[in-house]
């Protein structure tokens, strides 16, 4: 229980700029003459709180909400980059004089950049793979309504729509590719795919538990009069496994060989 | 007895087919299908790793996130894809040719 609160201490960048959010959408609903520049105060203070905040925080390094985020002092430094990017872009962006952005709600506008800036900090942060997943598709999410920001322009609606395509995919491709890393390794959290995939394919055995299974292994519990034939891949000298090399790298390939019969026809295995 | 090569073996297919389905239809609403597709795939190989792997429920986890994520995803798509309707009175991706250059 004091592990969240441990955690939120060391995590006001993040609170400060999810309350300036909500703020200014709390004030764009009101209809009052001054809300646009009200919200580019609000804007521009919580942005300047959360780079105050962030410089703070120092150069300690430590994990945050039981390692779903790492707090260290190149994480600062980017989170300090990403603030001070949207500060600049909020401080230099003008609605004025624009012929296209002339009588659209700017409090959206501010809204947007407050997510954006916010799913950065978390991704900088990230130190598993659900985190990294979940704040790059909060920045494209954000990204995808901002460029589809002038809603009656044939060209931002387009490059939205396209933007969106392109990048569900490669997000779907990159997720299909976690899904494996996550099969090989047997965890989600970065440092663990580390020391995981650092010792070597050989302890990337978790999943060949055939405790659920109950398949028949190719591993010889005894002595046969004739070894197998396994043409392809060649076997290993001193390996117990018919299915040689690929073993290792599919471990789960080794115990169940009838679903994976590969090229060598003639195994016995 | 279902395994994990069989688990696998259908994700594989759900992401080709969801691949193919993106590279091959014109219409926008079949072709954030095959997004789905490809999400669904990677989540299938999620939930069967969480079974068959370590025994812990990560993956698991991981696949709800992802299921959250994608039906947000989808909804500001088809948001997007309603404005291109409105704008052109088709959902035909092979019309939206105002960026080609």
């Amino acid at each position: 229980m004091n592990e969240p609160l441990r955690s939120l201490h060391r995590f006001w960048p993040e609170v400060v700029l999810t309350v300036g959010l909500l703020l200014v959408v709390l004030i764009d609903t009101i209809r009052a003459r001054g809300r646009d520049v009200a919200n580019w105060l609000l804007t521009m203070a919580t942005l300047a709180a959360a780079f105050v905040l962030s410089v703070r925080l120092g150069a300690q390094s430590s994990g945050l909400f039981e390692g779903m985020l790492a707090l260290d002092p190149i994480g600062i430094f980017f989170k300090l980059i990403l603030i001070g990017s949207s500060l600049l872009v909020v401080g230099a962006f003008r609605f004025d004089g624009s012929r296209e952005l002339r009588g659209l709600g700017q409090g959206e506008f501010y809204a947007l950049m407050l997510a954006v800036t916010l799913s950065n900090l978390l991704m900088a942060a990230a130190n598993d793979l659900a985190m990294l997943y979940l704040s790059l598709e909060m920045v494209s999410i954000t990204s995808y309504v901002m460029v589809a920001y002038l809603k009656g322009d044939r060209l931002s609606n387009e490059a939205s729509l396209k933007y969106i395509l392109f990048g569900a995919v490669s997000t779907g491709a990159m997720l299909y590719g976690l899904s494996l890393l996550y099969g090989m390794t047997g965890s989600t959290s970065l440092p663990e795919i580390r020391q995981v995939l650092a010792s070597g394919l050989t302890d990337a055995n978790r999943l060949t538990v055939p405790s659920t299974s109950g398949a028949p292994t190719c591993t010889r519990a005894r002595p046969r009069p004739s070894p197998p034939s396994c043409p392809w891949p060649p076997r290993r000298p001193g390996s117990r496994s018919c299915c040689g090399s690929s073993s290792a790298a599919w471990p789960w390939r080794a115990r169940e060989p009838g679903i994976w019969p590969g090229p060598s026809t003639g195994r016995t295995c | 007895m279902i395994t994990l090569p069989h688990y696998l073996t259908v994700s594989a297919a759900l992401f080709t087919l969801g691949l193919l389905g993106v590279l091959t239809r014109r219409n926008a609403v079949n072709v954030l299908m095959g997004i789905e597709l490809i999400l669904n795939s990677a989540n299938l190989n999620l939930v069967a790793f969480s079974r068959f792997g370590p025994g812990n429920l990560q993956g698991q986890l991981f696949a709800v996130f992802v299921i959250v994520i994608a039906a947000a995803e989808v909804a500001v798509a088809l948001a997007i894809v309603l404005t291109l309707y409105r704008l052109r009175r088709t959902p035909n991706l092979d019309e939206a040719d105002f960026l080609r250059g």
